[in-house]
């Protein structure tokens, strides 16, 4: 038997030309029973790589390429856990400290359960050989043989290249010599010869796109070679039975499954439990039993499933947002928690009828999930503070995307010597979602396609179909940190972009080795929020969104009249029609809009029935009596998660926790035969609570039916906070509200065209000016004052410097004038002539801010 | 055409990522007035099944996926007083989706749809560009 040592997968981003799936399928084909994934600096689809093998009953050996300094290569396989945490500590210590290049010093401090091969013919070895420097070639192997001992191997192979037998030869003679076993590998870059053309593809996009100095490998025999073919190609028995030996000797366990939370949970619950109690008398004027029934309740499971620390690193995050005046909120099932709502405020649960065991229940093993929301502009304070506090034990989570249609069509166009505006007419109606393989079906079925240029670029395609699925790079995540003690041990590391450790794996690898993650978000909505109580704080206006009062008439008439451009999810066009049928009343209402507008809700059809109920042109009906109280704020209408988990505790008589469960496993495409199992499950437990067969068969097909659609209250309710404080702003505080808006960025579906369009309808707008003007929006004589954002080629550097200026030195007089003091270019200048922000001031005659104003005003086609 | 405000609109177009002091539709609104198109104000108030014409530029374009695979286009213009919202249906996606996505303003005929107060949407029976628009108006002037 031979096994594969060196494989380099779509992880070795835009080297490697196939994905882990197609690599096992190929493995298994040629009858394998272990194969190595050694991607280049780093592990990236290790865990993914882990979990697959070991489904399909193949043996993982898991490990990487690393370079040193000189570009030369060795390869390190983990040997056994140990070494999988030498090798993850390895990784991290040369990308955040040491620019990511290995020395022969690090290789000694984390050699521990490693195995190291030399490198083939990437290797410092082969290199030294080829240049004829032997003796250098011995002295640095016997480096590496002084740290990694019986561990290490000389990588022997031949792809059939000029001097490849000889080489072989020579690497045969020197592992003689040295007492050094041979190995042999082919590294593996491609699943089939004729693949050849996806890895030259992909290397030609890192040249042309991304100028690197990279160059293709020099022929098509990197593929996944049999073992006939190995032998054939390496004359020597014993390398590759070496091969098959040191595959043999992996005994490799991942830690799946298990969980590692920050911090030491049995220490910090009492902590948890005494901040918790402490807030409960801030929150309840009168506390109800129910109230600490609930609370104790939450705790003793949050307790027993070591989940204290999680919540108390949660809080601590929030404390610190809070105290620096960042805006930030929670969203998701966690809202639900009583514990939540004392940590970090939002909805009371008990109130509106959320539940805990939406979030955590006994029956749930995966880790806790609290999201929380910040202000987009600040939230890198959030983590930047995070990532220092946690040093060593916190990273940012990595997301791996993989080729769309659009970039692969893009990118290969490049390849193929297409200018920019011939790839924006191939690509022009191509829908940005759509995957690579799906591009022949959209040509078929997309009438805008229907004559693109595309139509006959059938190379472009075959190639672009063969990129599907493959990984292209390593990017950030929008807000996942991970936080654990053992971090270091299980996760490699890298530098982000900005400067922070970055995980290498992506979000469900790190939920496999029970990593526990926050995802700190940023909402755009928040951002605007703060800067609109900032404008109005400014004019003495203090208000404290966090106790409004839920019943505003103007917020509910806004809300009503479907002017809602720029309120918090409920502006898109499908929303505003489902707000003017449902015209909200209450709070509940707009919780219920949100949870309606969702795929699951508006695929099961429950927009209607609701409507109808609730005009009254429909009766409403319950299953069952004993149900009204659950239904009864939706009509009778199965909206909520959280209402299908009490219909279920209330029919079955059993607990919230296997109503979760239950929920759980009613996945919408679950095999029919799995579906009838749950459905006698239901059935026999409903008959052993008293209720008749009959009608347990019928809440069992409405349930059945609703349970994967509903939407989880706590969530909406999350949302619905935001959409009332935003629609509040918007009725009480329009201009502040639009200024708040215009200057924090895209914020919600609309461009900004269209906010201050609508904006100008209700007040004067005045045009960018080179002596009234900031880079952004603001507000002046009762209207808004454009910034000089919204000049096109006109950065944030160059209004910084036109603003300093006339800062400085009083405003602008004439043209020239603005010219000699502020030496801006004079495309920039024609810019902000065309825009008219020198009106009045070329003419360097006596102006006033009023002379510009008037005209404008007057402009009664705006009102 | 308000030559006057269609070099200011261009202008605007060119130089900004707004507008300041025009809409992209204002140049064309007496003409589009004189032959029947109504605004976004005045659709609220037509009823169920009229059919009308609108104009307005492109703003959103919106195909949610959908388990039967077969394609809505929900689209929203802008005009000068607000938005309006339109269904292309898959039949005429065919003659229109490529034009619709093509073009930065866009005219229309539509039946009224309303399901609720305050819940006005066009479905989509006609759609042209500006420069049909005023073929067929030359087209008209001579016959």
């Amino acid at each position: 038997m031979f096994v594969h040592l060196r494989v380099r997968s779509g992880y070795s981003f835009l080297f490697g030309a196939f994905t882990l799936k197609a690599l096992l399928e190929k493995v298994k084909e040629l009858g394998m029973d272990s194969i190595a994934l050694t991607d280049r600096n780093g592990l990236y689809g290790a865990v993914k790589f882990y979990q697959l093998c070991r489904k399909e009953g193949i043996k993982p050996v898991i490990g990487m390429e690393a370079p040193f300094e000189d570009g030369s290569l060795i390869v390190l396989l983990a040997k056994d856990f140990s070494g999988y945490k030498n090798l993850c500590r390895l990784i991290s210590k040369v990308n955040l400290h040491s620019k990511g290049t290995l020395s022969l010093k690090l290789l000694h401090d984390y050699s521990g359960g490693i195995y190291c091969l030399t490198g083939g013919r990437e290797g410092k070895i082969w290199r030294l050989i080829t240049l004829g420097k032997v003796k250098e070639a011995e002295k640095f192997s016997l480096e590496l043989k002084s740290i990694f001992w019986e561990r290490l191997f000389i990588e022997v192979q031949n792809h059939g290249l000029k001097g490849d037998r000889e080489m072989m030869e020579a690497l045969i003679s020197l592992s003689r010599r040295l007492r050094i076993p041979p190995v042999a590998t082919n590294s593996v870059t491609f699943l089939k010869k004729e693949d050849f053309q996806i890895h030259r593809i992909l290397v030609e996009i890192q040249r042309v796109i991304h100028h690197r100095k990279v160059y293709p490998l020099p022929s098509d025999q990197f593929y996944l070679k049999t073992k006939k073919e190995m032998k054939k190609a390496i004359a020597f028995s014993e390398p590759i039975e070496n091969a098959a030996a040191l595959a043999r000797s992996i005994n490799l366990h991942l830690p799946l499954g298990k969980l590692h939370p920050p911090g030491n949970p049995a220490e910090e619950f009492l902590r948890l439990s005494r901040l918790c109690y402490q807030n409960l008398s801030r929150k309840y004027r009168f506390l109800p039993a129910e109230v600490i029934k609930r609370l104790d309740h939450e705790l003793s499971l949050i307790k027993e499933r070591g989940y204290s620390s999680y919540f108390l690193v949660a809080h601590h995050i929030f404390e610190f947002a809070r105290s620096k005046g960042i805006r930030c909120s929670i969203r998701g099932s966690a809202a639900g928690s009583l514990v939540s709502y004392l940590l970090f405020g939002g909805i009371d649960p008990i109130e509106h009828g959320l539940l805990f065991e939406r979030f955590l229940n006994d029956g749930r093993f995966d880790p806790p999930d609290i999201d929380l929301d910040f202000d987009s502009e600040r939230r890198e304070e959030v983590m930047a503070y995070t990532l220092e506090r946690y040093e060593g034990k916190a990273a940012l989570v990595a997301t791996i995307p993989t080729f769309r249609a659009r970039s692969a069509l893009r990118e290969i166009g490049r390849t193929f010597g297409y200018s920019y505006p011939e790839i924006s007419e191939l690509t022009r109606f191509v829908p940005y979602h759509l995957s690579p393989s799906d591009i022949p079906e959209a040509l078929r079925r997309l009438p805008e396609l229907s004559d693109s240029p595309l139509q006959d670029e059938h190379k472009l395609i075959e190639l672009a179909f063969k990129l599907d699925g493959l990984p292209r790079q390593l990017s950030v995540h929008l807000g996942g940190v991970v936080i654990s003690e053992e971090l270091a041990d299980l996760v490699p590391l890298e530098l982000s972009p900005r400067g922070f450790p970055l995980s290498q794996y992506d979000k469900d690898d790190l939920e496999a080795l029970g990593i526990t993650r926050f995802d700190l978000l940023g909402l755009r909505m928040h951002t605007a929020i703060s800067k609109t109580l900032a404008y109005l704080q400014s004019k003495g206006i203090e208000l404290d969104l966090e106790s409004i009062p839920l019943d505003d008439c103007k917020t509910y008439e806004l809300l009503r009249s479907t002017e809602t451009v720029g309120v918090f999810q409920v502006e898109s066009p499908g929303q505003r029609q489902l707000l003017g049928r449902l015209q909200p009343r209450t709070f509940s209402d707009i919780v219920i809009e949100i949870s309606l507008f969702r795929p699951g809700p508006m695929e099961a059809k429950m927009i209607d029935p609701y409507l109808k109920r609730r005009s009254g042109k429909e009766a409403i009906s319950y299953p069952h009596p004993s149900l009204k109280p659950i239904l009864k704020e939706t009509y009778g209408v199965l909206i909520f998660q959280e209402q299908v988990l009490r219909v279920i505790q209330e029919l079955t008589g059993l607990g919230l926790d296997w109503a979760d469960d239950f929920r759980r496993s009613m996945k919408a495409n679950r095999p029919r035969e799995e579906m009838e199992a749950l459905k006698e499950k239901f059935v026999s437990a409903c008959l052993g609570n008293g209720i008749d067969k009959e009608l347990a068969e019928e809440v069992w097909r409405q349930v059945s039916a609703f349970a994967s659609y509903g939407f989880c209250k706590a969530h909406a309710a999350c949302f619905a906070i935001i959409t009332y404080q935003s629609a509040y702003l918007k009725a009480n505080y329009p201009l502040e509200f639009y200024l708040g808006l215009l200057n924090s960025g895209p914020v919600g579906s609309y461009p900004h065209r269209v906010i201050l369009n609508e904006a100008r309808r209700r007040f004067p707008v005045f045009p960018p000016h080179v002596n009234f003007s900031d880079y952004g929006y603001k507000e002046e004589n009762g209207g808004i004052r454009v910034g000089f954002s919204v000049i096109k080629g006109l950065g944030p550097k160059m209004a910084a410097r036109i603003i300093k200026e006339r800062n400085s030195r009083g405003p602008f007089l004439s043209l020239p004038e603005f010219e000699r003091r502020t030496r801006i270019p004079a495309r920039t200048v024609e810019a902000l002539l065309q825009a008219s922000a020198f009106e009045g001031v070329e003419e360097g005659s006596l102006w006033t801010e009023r002379s510009f104003q008037l005209p404008l005003l007057r402009r009664s086609i705006w009102k | 055409m308000d030559r006057e405000e269609l070099s200011v609109a261009v202008t605007e177009e060119k130089y900004l990522e707004v507008n300041v002091r025009s809409h992209l539709i204002l140049p064309f609104r007496e003409d589009l007035r004189l032959l029947g198109f109504i605004t976004s104000r005045q659709l609220p108030y037509r009823r169920t099944g009229d059919r009308v014409w609108v104009a307005g530029r492109l703003t959103l374009v919106h195909t949610p996926p959908t388990k039967s695979r077969i394609r809505v286009m929900f689209i929203t213009l802008e005009d000068e007083f607000g938005l309006i919202d339109l269904v292309l249906l898959p039949e005429k996606q065919s003659l229109y989706a490529r034009k619709l996505l093509s073009n930065l303003l866009c005219l229309c005929r539509g039946k009224v749809r309303r399901l609720g107060k305050g819940d006005v949407s066009l479905v989509v029976e006609e759609l042209m560009d500006v420069k049909e628009f005023y073929r067929r108006i030359r087209k008209s002037r001579t016959s």
